[in-house]
């Protein structure tokens, strides 16, 4: 286990830190990083002085030091806009990004697993069939495009779902419906190809001969033994969930990290942009080393390699 | 781990249950409940690393197979009969509150520590100014003042109204007053209002109802600048701190502070002791959609009662919908391409004055407008016909590619140039790619050959400023609201600004004298005199006034203003 652990939490460490510097130059790429914290009509001399006050004259790697030094206890600083420690704001709206990321994932499982499972006792038969096509669809649609027809249909024709908001359960609907859209196809086809893999293994034989019934042959016999890969795949999944949050977020006006880091960067609100990126980022690295831990400890082989 | 194969256990147990119902014991519902309960299991058995040794208990979770049990269809679970919440609800109770989509956030609801479009209209719901624009005539009329008179040519006298009161109690005053144009003033407040007011040297005050305002020159826009300036309470101020003020609001205005969630709404309930006509929604719902298609879907389903800025494209969409209907207004904000006429950037064609009129007489703009645009004004010589000193008699460039031709045959180009056009990625004008798409096609008709170069918008607004930015690039400009020729032709073509790419002392000198004295007939006199010099000179391609689009259910009688500062207290139920 240990021997798993340590090169996996050094690859953390390695990933988040290329991150921070990335978003650390993002700040200088642009241009001036002054330019997000005056008035255009503040003159050349002000300009001087508030570089100076900023620390923007400082050689570019004794920034970053800074930058990193108090990036490591979360300071990024007072948002420019919004006169607040930056990390505090990000801390405020993760709880609305994990809600949808998770709804959107739960729905994605309930519909990948049964429509696999399906698919994979009756294969090529018409549900199989249409199921693919169904999942090519799912996979072939931009999440935009698909959350602004879910839009037009069950909020504009149907008047059923708010199109934008947070709060009640009805307004988690539709981005949910829209991330699960995206994450179920892939883990459906895992579940469906690791299940026809295992329906003609020996074990799942010697189950029907000694009289066990169909279901509890899918779901307690083959099911379990399908579902590693498809834990391996929804981990990496989350980190495109939360990437795909920030379309989704957008288009339902849903008030999570990924819409107030959009917010920021229309704003050049560095601190806050730096800060939610470096968030998003954590919360993607974490889930993704909790998976490789999680596989491992259900896959002895895993742990062996 | 026990030894005993958790799924073996289970399986007895879904035979049981299975057999039970095959002996007609048990509905098929029930069966099919059971069987989820150990689906459920098996799921949570390879999620969670513990669960083998707790195999699943089959009556242990009855909330789950639930969900289970119709996997498919997740999405409709919730719906049934119970449409949208809160606007629903509002729908419901006969309409008392006004929802209005706005593309972002506020970043403050201090109303001195902005200068953005979106706080400026908040602010005139929960604030009030000393003057407010006339929708009619577009000139400033007493609101908080009473009256305004000039006493000398650099001090004002401002008399106010006796009946205010901040929704607090607090009285609203000359001490108020002085109090909030010291704090705007002042550099350690870094205001970002603080050029609003830059030419204010001091305020005194007379007497209760009375303030005098000195400044440091001749200051005829301090009219105009009245009706971007609310007040916040010193007491409130001293005793909070700038770090409540930044997410509270005490005002004067017709419409009371409730509650802010950040990107989701800022909640606001009328004033019942307003001082003026009191508002007729009883609440008002600031509504953050970023997504301008967003905001459409929810105006046609009536969670939206009005959104800003349409998109051109999806006009007849909304008018054709029955609920809702688009409206348009002409407002001051206008459009052109700067030409580097100084040759701030180097030396270039367009230093020629008959390069730059063949630019002009290049572009259809008529046609651009009536094609891509939801409405525009042209003017001829920066000026909109919404700013004071705008003069009807100077004709704009009349679309001739032949006489550009010519123009720039005599110019030395008869076989024209290739020039780059520094392009910003971004722009708030309707259609805008188009639009240059199709100036572009015009200029190289004429033998302009304009290649376009992307520029992030900051780094656009930087360049720009530094004089660095190409030979011509297009830009846009709101003149602050402030209803002056002064407020365009100053910023954009006084040398001594840093948007100017383009010298001329004749017209510096005009637009000075213009802006010192307080005269109106001699003013339009002024400003009549530096058109023609503009238009004559044509330091850019002129554009157009721009027309704004709004969006207005049906059950909403409302108009936008010129001033593009939305007042939701004057809508009424439909």
């Amino acid at each position: 286990m240990l021997r798993l652990l340590i090169p996996q939490t050094i690859q953390l460490v390695i990933a988040v830190w290329g991150i921070s510097l990335i978003v650390f130059m993002v700040n200088f790429v642009i241009g001036d990083p002054l330019s997000g914290l005056v008035n255009p009509e503040t003159p050349p001399e002000t300009r001087e002085i508030l570089r100076h006050q900023y620390g923007f004259d400082r050689p570019i790697l004794v920034q970053y030091f800074d930058f990193a030094r108090r990036a490591v206890v979360g300071d990024f600083g007072e948002s420019y806009i919004i006169k607040k420690p930056a990390i505090d704001l990000v801390f405020e709206r993760v709880p609305a990004t994990l809600q949808l990321a998770l709804a959107g994932m739960g729905i994605g499982i309930l519909i990948a697993i049964p429509v696999g499972i399906i698919s994979a006792y009756r294969p090529y038969s018409l549900i199989d069939n249409v199921a693919t096509i169904i999942a090519v669809a799912g996979q072939a649609m931009p999440v935009y495009w698909l959350g602004l027809m879910l839009i037009l249909l069950l909020s504009v024709q149907m008047q059923w779902l708010p199109a934008s908001g947070y709060g009640t359960p009805q307004h988690i609907i539709l981005p949910a419906f829209c991330l699960g859209v995206f994450t179920a196809p892939i883990a459906m086809r895992l579940v469906r190809s690791g299940m026809l893999d295992v329906l003609t293994q020996d074990y799942v034989r010697t189950a029907r001969a000694k009289g066990v019934r169909e279901l509890p042959v899918l779901l307690r016999h083959a099911l379990p033994n399908t579902l590693i890969p498809v834990i391996t795949l929804l981990g990496l999944q989350f980190g495109q969930l939360m990437g795909g949050a920030v379309i989704t977020e957008t288009v339902f006006a849903w008030p999570g990290v990924a819409l107030l880091a959009i917010t920021a960067i229309y704003r050049s609100d560095i601190p806050v942009m730096q800060a939610s990126v470096v968030m998003l980022a954590v919360i993607i690295t974490v889930v993704n080393f909790g998976t490789d831990m999680l596989v491992s400890m259900l896959d002895p082989r895993v742990r062996r390699a | 781990m026990s030894n005993k194969n958790p799924a073996d256990l289970n399986d007895e147990v879904l035979d049981r249950w299975h057999w039970f119902y095959r002996k007609g014991l048990i509905g098929r519902r029930d069966m099919l409940r059971a069987l989820a309960v150990a689906g459920g299991g098996a799921a949570l058995a390879a999620c969670a690393p513990q669960a083998p040794s707790a195999p699943a208990k089959p009556d242990a979770a009855p909330a789950k197979p639930a969900e289970a049990a119709k996997p498919a269809a997740p999405a409709q679970a919730d719906p049934y009969g119970k449409p949208s919440a809160p606007a629903a609800a509002a729908k419901a109770s006969g309409k008392d509150i006004i929802n209005v989509a706005f593309n972002a956030d506020l970043p403050t609801l201090d109303p001195q520590m902005h200068n953005q479009r979106n706080g400026i209209i908040w602010q005139y719901h929960a604030n009030d100014n000393l003057g407010v624009r006339d929708p009619k005539t577009n000139r400033i009329v007493p609101h908080l003042a009473t009256s305004w008179t000039p006493s000398s040519p650099t001090t004002w006298d401002v008399e106010l109204r006796k009946d205010v009161k901040f929704h607090n109690g607090d009285p609203f005053n000359a001490e108020v007053v002085k109090w909030n144009w010291e704090r705007v003033i002042n550099p350690d407040q870094k205001s970002q209002q603080k050029g609003n007011h830059e030419a204010i040297k001091a305020v005194e005050v007379v007497n209760e109802h009375k303030v005098k305002v000195i400044t440091t020159s001749p200051y005829p826009v301090f009219v105009e600048r009245l009706q971007n300036f609310q007040f916040i309470s010193p007491k409130v101020a001293t005793e909070k701190g700038d770090n409540w003020l930044a997410e509270n609001l005490i005002g004067t205005g017709p419409y009371k502070f409730v509650e802010w969630k950040r990107d989701q709404y800022i909640l606001t309930e009328r004033n019942d002791e307003y001082w003026g006509p009191k508002a007729a929604f009883k609440q008002f719902r600031y509504v953050v959609i970023p997504e301008a298609t967003t905001q459409i879907a929810e105006l046609l389903n009536g969670n939206i009662d009005v959104m800003r800025g349409v998109p051109t494209d999806q006009v007849a969409a909304i008018n054709g919908s029955g609920r809702a209907t688009t409206s348009t207004k002409a407002i001051l904000r206008l459009g052109f391409v700067r030409l580097d006429a100084k040759g701030r950037t180097g030396p270039n064609p367009f230093q020629d004055v008959r390069v730059r009129h063949a630019a002009n007489h290049a572009i259809d703009i008529d046609g651009i407008i009536k094609s891509l645009q939801p409405g525009g004004d042209r003017t001829p010589a920066m000026v909109n016909p919404l700013h004071f000193g705008y003069d009807p008699s100077i004709k704009p460039h009349e679309y001739d590619p032949e006489k550009a031709k010519k123009l720039l045959a005599d110019a030395g180009h008869p076989n024209g140039f290739d020039i780059t056009w520094n392009m910003t990625n971004s722009n708030i004008m309707p259609n805008f790619k188009a639009v240059f798409e199709a100036m572009q096609q015009q200029l190289i008709k004429v033998g302009i050959r304009v290649k376009f170069q992307m520029f992030e918008s900051r780094a656009s607004d930087e360049r720009t400023r530094a004089g660095q930015h190409g030979p011509m690039h297009e830009t846009s400009w709101g003149s602050y609201s402030v209803f002056d020729a002064d407020g365009v032709l100053w910023d954009m073509l006084h040398s001594s600004s840093p948007f100017t790419y383009y010298e001329n002392k004749e017209l510096d000198q005009i637009l000075l004298e213009a802006r010192s004295i307080l005269e109106d007939d001699k003013r339009k006199v002024l400003y009549a005199k530096a058109q023609q010099i503009v238009r004559d000179e044509a330091p850019v391609i002129f554009g157009w006034g721009w027309h704004q689009l709004w969006g207005v259910n049906k059950g909403v009688a409302w108009e936008p203003d010129a001033d593009e500062i939305d007042k939701f207290y004057t809508a009424k139920p439909a």
